[in-house]
């Protein structure tokens, strides 16, 4: 199932979950935690927020940047030699 | 005397806290785990005369060591006082439980399934052939519904029958060949040892590369030679994904387990969000639906925040402003002070202010498609464009804060993980049309436009887009060659826009515009005021006073985009600290010279230019230089000054040549 997701998600550029859970006739929650566990093994990276030097405290535009409009994943190295081998 | 302790595992949210407190009713003491801040729940219960202990271990999904809750969890099953484990299944979430009971199952514990939440998974046509799956478990499975009371006494003589008696629990798991013969080679070197857990599970967990696990075993009293080949055999697997193949093995077992034992509707059903993003992700629809979208936006911010709201708060503006300088001239306040006041502060500040309700709308209506999920949908279509521009899709998340503010817009290209992507997106940020430059489209549309707010409005935004990926090409294949990474997105269902979300969005932007019409937009005009009024022995506001010579020293590089007055010249400059000064500065210079009927403003500005003059300068300021904070941000984000002046110079460029051409092309076509 975890290969299944890396490969649909390689090949779609995307994640969404009812697609994902659709074509491989799962749960969306099952499909949830397939993701998790592929980001926690680090074939799938999340992209982290701005890695700021100043504190989000002292900040006048914290609410602007905190805003997350898309959430952004990558197919890690790691990730890529895994399908790279299949 | 207590008979045994009954530990209660299972998923988070799967009715085991209700399946406790339904066990033991008041007999139960909630206290702390050792060492953590994790709530610990006993209690007991008497069933055919004997008391049994029972512990409700924390929720969670799996048994790995990678959070608090599931070290707890891990630690206590292998302790030997679990005796026996009631793993909680929630019947309607079945394969995504059921693979942590196959992991209870390489435990090697002695497990009972109470399948919980029965009534709900029927009345969704999920069913279960009890017996088929107690056999392909090899264990026993109890359906209950814990809130309800069903099935707890069939539950409690199950797992006290399997505590007293025994029962064998079989490990329903076979890996691969590969995987089985590294599990053997570790068994092989530990078989010696005296090991706190079972054998098989040890070298499985090791084989898996399970850290936690790992370190403990080599600090543990193993023989030096086990430690050793431990170390050896992680150090060498190091690259190998046998922990992936490993979980895949265990949902493809739930999957397995489930084809044969659960009934339930295919997982065919197409929800209202695949339906629209058929649609709005289509390859060749979805951005001209984008598109389509964005107009709708304008023209709603232009017909109900500039025609409906703008006119009553200006009429408000210029009401204070007439009664203000009444006052003031009431109370004999020096001539300066009203001046200030009435063509400074009101003239001035007050014309930026009259916007307040465009951008009230334009935030609104933004912050409602960010809620809905529709930006994510956005930034995917564009990412296979922006890629073609020498862009990842990502840039297009930058880009769309852009709108909103450049400064933060330019921060988030932080995120982008490789400098030709960064360097591009921020030097491309500032032609997103933010906020601050919608008052001044605004006047403009409503001086020569006003027929058609949305459309022009909807043309300065995308003709911004447009430069930007124009430059971003341009750069890509000069400055910053390279590849784009490739990113993929996140598309979350289409949700109901949370109103708090929405009006927090838009007041963090109107309280944005009017902090900024307090103070820089207040500082700048001040000083423009103070230029306009110098020296005393000239017209106050003329070509003869300091501003009026600064003007029309740079107004003739204007002259060939069609709008080389001094004024105009001024407020393009006055835009630099912050762009809604450039209103504020118009507002002040052309103060009390048109004094007619309507927006002041307004009817200066249609005596001062044409429609054709109007639009190329509505040009010049979408792409000129932008504003000092963004220039702060380009030096502190690049740490460099060349950089940073060459933004500035190169925008400048960009907005001049675009407002001659403009000028120029539209002159020659007979425009005026």
């Amino acid at each position: 199932m975890l290969k299944d997701i890396l490969m649909i998600i390689e090949r779609d550029r995307k994640i969404s979950r009812s697609h994902i859970s659709r074509e491989l006739n799962i749960e969306d929650t099952l499909v949830d935690d397939g993701i998790s566990q592929l980001i926690r093994m680090g074939f799938i990276l999340e992209e982290a927020g701005a890695d700021c030097v100043v504190a989000c405290s002292n900040c006048p535009f914290i609410k602007s940047c905190q805003k997350e409009i898309v959430k952004i994943f990558q197919i890690s190295q790691k990730g890529k030699d895994y399908l790279a081998q299949r | 005397m207590r008979k045994g302790t009954i530990a209660l595992v299972g998923n988070p949210n799967s009715g085991k806290t209700s399946l406790f407190n339904a066990l033991t009713g008041a007999n139960h003491y909630v206290g702390n785990w050792p060492g953590v801040t994790v709530e610990k729940k006993e209690g007991f219960f008497e069933f055919e005369g004997e008391e049994y202990h029972v512990v409700d271990l924390p929720g969670t999904y799996s048994l790995g060591a990678f959070s608090e809750d599931e070290v707890i969890a891990r630690n206590f099953i292998l302790s030997e006082e679990a005796e026996v484990i009631i793993d909680v299944v929630d019947a309607n979430n079945f394969e995504r439980n059921l693979y942590l009971t196959t992991q209870l199952l390489e435990m090697g514990q002695k497990v009972v399934i109470a399948l919980n939440m029965v009534d709900e998974a029927e009345k969704k046509d999920i069913l279960f052939d009890i017996e088929a799956l107690s056999k392909k478990l090899g264990i026993s499975v109890v359906p209950t519904v814990a809130t309800k009371g069903t099935g707890l006494e069939d539950l409690i003589r199950r797992a006290v029958f399997v505590l007293n008696e025994g029962e064998v629990v079989k490990n329903p798991l076979r890996y691969d060949e590969a995987i089985e013969h590294h599990i053997e080679h570790v068994e092989e070197f530990l078989k010696e040892e005296q090991l706190p857990f079972p054998l098989r599970w040890v070298a499985l967990k090791v084989v898996e590369g399970d850290q936690a696990l790992i370190e403990s075993l080599l600090e543990s009293d193993l023989s030096e030679q086990a430690k050793t080949e431990i170390r050896n055999f992680t150090r060498y697997h190091s690259s190998d994904n046998f922990e992936l193949e490993i979980i895949d093995t265990r949902y493809r077992l739930t999957h397995e387990i489930a084809k044969g034992t659960v009934s339930r509707p295919e997982i065919q059903k197409i929800t209202l969000s695949d339906t629209i993003d058929k649609f709005v992700t289509n390859k060749f629809f979805g951005i001209p639906i984008f598109a389509a979208i964005m107009f709708v936006v304008f023209q709603l911010t232009f017909v109900i925040g500039e025609d409906l709201l703008g006119g009553a708060v200006a009429s408000l503006v210029e009401l204070f402003g007439g009664w203000l300088e009444r006052f003031l001239t009431l109370v004999s306040a020096p001539a300066w002070l009203i001046s200030f006041m009435a063509d400074g502060v009101i003239n001035g500040v007050g014309a930026v202010v009259e916007f307040v309700p465009v951008i009230t709308v334009l935030y609104l209506l933004l912050g409602f498609l960010e809620d809905s999920g529709y930006m994510a949908r956005a930034a995917y279509i564009w990412d296979d464009l922006m890629r073609k521009f020498g862009l990842q899709g990502k840039a297009f998340v930058s880009m769309i804060i852009g709108f909103g503010c450049n400064v933060p817009g330019i921060m988030s290209a932080r995120t982008l993980d490789n400098k030709k992507d960064r360097m591009i997106t921020t030097l491309i940020n500032p032609f997103m049309s933010c906020g601050a430059k919608l008052p001044i489209y605004s006047v403009f549309i409503a001086a020569f436009f006003p027929e058609h707010g949305g459309i022009v409005l909807f043309s300065l935004y995308f003709l911004g887009i447009l430069i930007a990926m124009l430059m971003a090409k341009l750069f890509s294949k000069t400055l910053f060659k390279g590849e784009s990474s490739y990113f993929i997105m996140e598309l979350p269902p289409y949700r109901t826009p949370g109103a708090k979300n929405v009006l927090r969005n838009m007041w963090d932007n109107v309280y944005g515009f009017l902090k900024r019409a307090g103070t820089t937009v207040f500082a700048v005009v001040t000083l423009v005021w103070v230029l306009a009024v110098l020296p005393g022995s000239v017209e106050p506001y003329s070509q003869h006073s300091i501003l009026g010579q600064i003007g029309t020293f740079i107004a003739p590089i204007f002259r060939y985009a069609g709008f080389g007055g001094w004024q105009e010249a001024v407020a393009l400059f006055a835009g630099l600290p912050a762009k809604e000064a450039v209103v504020g500065t118009l507002g002040m210079l052309y103060a009390g010279q048109y004094v007619e009927e309507g927006s002041m403003l307004v009817n200066a500005l249609q005596q001062n230019f044409t429609s054709l003059t109007a639009l190329s300068y509505m040009v010049m300021t979408l792409l000129y230089t932008p504003c000092a904070a963004v220039l702060g941000t380009v030096k502190k984000e690049t740490n460099s000054i060349g950089w940073t002046l060459f933004l500035a110079l190169y925008t400048f460029a960009i907005g001049w040549l675009f407002a001659v051409a403009i000028f120029q092309i539209g002159s020659l076509l007979g425009f005026s």
